[in-house]
This record gives C-alpha cells, structure tokens and sequence, in this order.
C-alpha cells in the first residue's frame, strides 16, 4: 500500500488520538485507537506492515504526548512485530484471535510504558495502572476491536484479494 | 544475494534501532530542535481537528433545549465560581489578618528587627489555548499555543481562575507541553487553608489528587481546601488546588493522607493561564513560633524546573 495514502491515514488517527477522542463512558478512558489499528492490521494486513505502521504511529504520539520521546514508537513497532510474525501462524482466520491478541497487546503495551517511565525515573505505580488503568483499557480496547477489525478486513480483502482471509 | 524477505526483516530491524535511537536522542536533548519543528508542522492539524470537534459539538448541542441548559448551567457554574472564589478570598484575608496580628504582636516583642511585610503573588499571565491532551492514558498532559515566541519556560506554573492546572514541562517556538497537577508525576506544595497543616500534593492514576506527608498531629478534615504553599519556589502561594474529600489516618503512621477534589475540571479545559513572573512565597515571613530569623526581602524571579 501506497505511503503517500498511510502516513497521512496514521496521521490523522493520531490526531484524532490527541485532540477528538473522548474517554468512554463507565470506562472513564479513551480507546487506544493506534494500538488497536496496529494489533488488527497485524491480524489482516500483510506480514511485518503493522510494524511499521507502529513505528509511524508511535513517532506522530511521541509528537504529542508527554511521555519520553520514542516510548510509544518502541511500544508499537514492538508490537507490530510480534503480530507479524506469529501472524501466519496463529491469527490468520483464526476467530478467538483477535480478541485475545488485544487483550494481550494493551497489556504489553502498558507494561512497555511503565517500563519506559520506570527506566526513565518517574515514579510508575504499577498496581494502581495495572488494575484501574490497564485492565479497563484491555477490556476496552477489545469491545471497540470489531470497529476497527471489520472495515479493516474488509479493506485488506480488497487491496489483497489474493491473501488466505478464511 | 538479499531476498525480499531479507530485505523486509532487514528493514524492521532499523525500524526498532532508529526508535531507540530516537529515545536516546531525546534522553540527551539532541532531538529537541526536529521535535519542535514536528510538532510546529502539526499544529495547524491539531487545532484544525480541535476546532472541528468543537464545532461539531456546537452543531449538535443546537437540537431542542439544549443550549437554553447549557447557559443556565454555565451561568450557575460561573457563580458557583465566582462564590468560591469569594469565599476564599474572605478566609484568606482573615488569615492574612491574623498572620498580620501575629507578625505585629512579634514586631512588637521584637523591637530591634527591621521588618519588610510583602504581598506574594504578581501575575503577568499570558492567555493559551489547549490544542492537544496526551494520547495515552498513563499520562496526563496538555498541549498549549502558547512557546518560546511568547516569552514561556519550563517550569512556568499555569492556572485557570479555577485554581491551578500544572507546570510547563516542555516548549517548542509556539507550543509548550503543561504536566497537570493530576499526573502521578507531579508534585506540589500544599498547605490546608484552614489550619495551615503543611503537605504534598500528587496525582495518582484515575486523576485524582492525593495530598501526603501531613504530619499525624495536623487536623484536616472533610471539605477543608487544599492551596499551593509557596514553599520550593515553583509556585506562588494560595492558589487553589482543591478541597478534601476524604481523609486517611491511621495510628501505626508517620504521616496522614486524603483525597482532593481538584477545582480544576481537567476534561474541559480549553483555555489556561501561564504565569510567566510571580514573587515567590518567602517562608520567613509565615509566623514562627521561636523569634529567631530575620525576614529576607521579597525578590522576583522566574520558575525553574523542579521535580
């Protein structure tokens, strides 16, 4: 796919990420719109493109976030990697994966932060995130996975019609 | 010869090294110029994707009642405001009254001391806009338009007239990345209005603010409010952070805790104030019990980044 068409795409996703999105109501959080986007077109897409599309997102958050530059950027190229390698082996038309693969994935994804924050001196208060921040995002995460999962397959069936979509 | 498939792991692994490599660029400054001239290229999108939602929410609050309940809501929130404000005020002087009886009555039984009294806090604030939040949900920051164009630094303390918001962590030539005082990472200087009972302020991961470190022997109670000290210099003193909703203590502890309700709504701010110059609180001028330091004059000065 074409980079003059994905990196504005990623763009206006983290965008979107920084300025639009509210928190969901109950949860009190916002969806990790990028790290859904990577974790499903690592399930869809072609093999190793979620990590770069990871590396590109990460760089756009980094812009914006408050956090040491290049913590979001390692977190989701890391996680676009994993998903891309086990992508033929367990993802590809497997139903339970998805979910399973966000559920995991925002886990990972918080854990590689912490990690960051931690290495970086800032005081990181694991149970507290683990529980009240990372779990509710997990589940989060995974209710508005079909949001992004469905058109995404949709569209990677389109683009790649000779890819195995069972 | 490379394969493709070569060529495309080849590929990832200089993804993952230019990431690390980008993280300890930024671990020692080297990357600030690329990332303000970033985020000085994003910022149009920012605040072309903030002025669409905004407009967008207008559009959609314009069916049935709604904006006659949005200006009544407004309205008794802004005399919601404007009545506790007012009534901070009033207790502030009474404090300040018994402070100055206090310091007349040491005055008095200390006839030799050249005493200076002075007010605390000059504001020459500069009015910004916020144009991002942080895009996870570990950290709390915002994003604001105002930079080094117009005079900010890191460490500058920022408000609203609801009370305080948090400090400038980070700038760019039109932008500066604020810390709000509900990140874990932040900490604040605080004392209890009514009683005076010192402590610190922090955030912890729901948004919320704790103050910690008040001493067993302090009383602190329900609905008593929580100002910044002064004290350490990063802020000037009685601004309002919040007020105390419930309090922790317990026997087997050096130190008691509660929670506070910030004044501050994080989830709406849109416009923030950025004191670029304010007189720092000067301790020595709060009653002591024992006759013994002199006051120091007030001086001016500019925030310096503290932890």
């Amino acid at each position: 796919m074409s980079y003059w068409f994905v990196v504005p795409f990623l763009l206006l996703v983290a965008i979107i990420q920084a300025t639009l999105l509210p928190p969901a109501p109950w949860f009190g959080l916002r969806v990790d719109v990028p790290l859904v986007l990577v974790i499903a077109w690592g399930m869809v897409g072609p093999a190793w493109q979620a990590a770069r599309w990871g590396f590109i997102l990460g760089i756009f958050l980094d812009l914006a976030s408050g956090m040491p530059f290049g913590a979001q950027t390692l977190a989701l190229t890391s996680i676009g990697l994993v998903l891309g390698a086990g992508q033929a082996i367990f993802f590809r038309g497997n139903i339970i994966a998805p979910p399973i693969a966000t559920l995991l994935g925002t886990l990972v994804y918080h854990l590689a932060l912490l990690t960051i924050l931690a290495i970086m001196k800032q005081p990181a208060q694991w149970e507290q995130v683990m529980l009240r921040v990372t779990l509710p995002a997990a589940l989060l995460n995974t209710l508005a996975l079909p949001l992004v999962y469905l058109p995404l397959r949709w569209f990677a069936h389109r683009l790649y019609p000779q890819m195995d979509f069972r | 010869m490379i394969t493709p498939n070569r060529n495309r792991t080849i590929i990832l692994v200089l993804l993952v090294v230019i990431a690390f490599l980008a993280f300890l660029l930024q671990l020692t400054g080297q990357l600030a110029p690329l990332q303000d001239l970033a985020l000085e290229l994003m910022q149009p999108f920012l605040r072309g994707a903030r002025d669409t939602g905004e407009g967008v929410e207008n559009v959609a609050g314009s069916f049935g009642d709604v904006p006659a309940l949005r200006a009544e809501i407004k309205r008794l929130q802004n005399q919601v405001n404007a009545l506790t404000i007012q009534g901070v005020r009033v207790r502030e002087l009474e404090n300040e009254n018994a402070t100055l009886r206090q310091q007349l009555r040491y005055k008095q039984t200390n006839p030799d001391f050249d005493l200076l009294g002075a007010a605390v806090v000059e504001r020459q604030p500069d009015r910004a806009r916020v144009i991002g939040r942080d895009p996870s949900n570990l950290a709390w920051y915002i994003i604001v338009d105002q930079g080094s164009a117009q005079g900010v630094k890191v460490g500058m303390p920022v408000v609203t007239p609801e009370g305080l918001v948090g400090r400038v962590t980070a700038i760019g030539t039109n932008w500066a990345k604020v810390l709000l005082i509900i990140d874990p990472s932040s900490s604040v200087n605080a004392v209890v209005q009514s009683t005076r009972a010192t402590g610190v302020t922090q955030g912890d991961v729901n948004g919320n603010l704790i103050i910690k470190y008040v001493p067993q022997g302090e009383a602190i109670k329900t609905g008593d409010l929580i100002l910044t000290s002064g004290m350490g210099g990063s802020f000037p003193k009685r601004l309002v952070v919040g007020q105390v909703t419930d309090v922790f203590k317990r026997d087997i502890e050096l130190f008691q805790e509660a929670t506070i309700k910030p004044t501050v709504d994080f989830t709406r701010l849109e416009f923030v104030l950025i004191l670029k110059k304010f007189t720092p609180a000067d301790i020595t001028l709060e009653p002591t019990p024992t006759p013994t330091a002199a006051p120091r004059p007030t001086r001016t000065l500019t925030p310096t980044p503290t932890q």
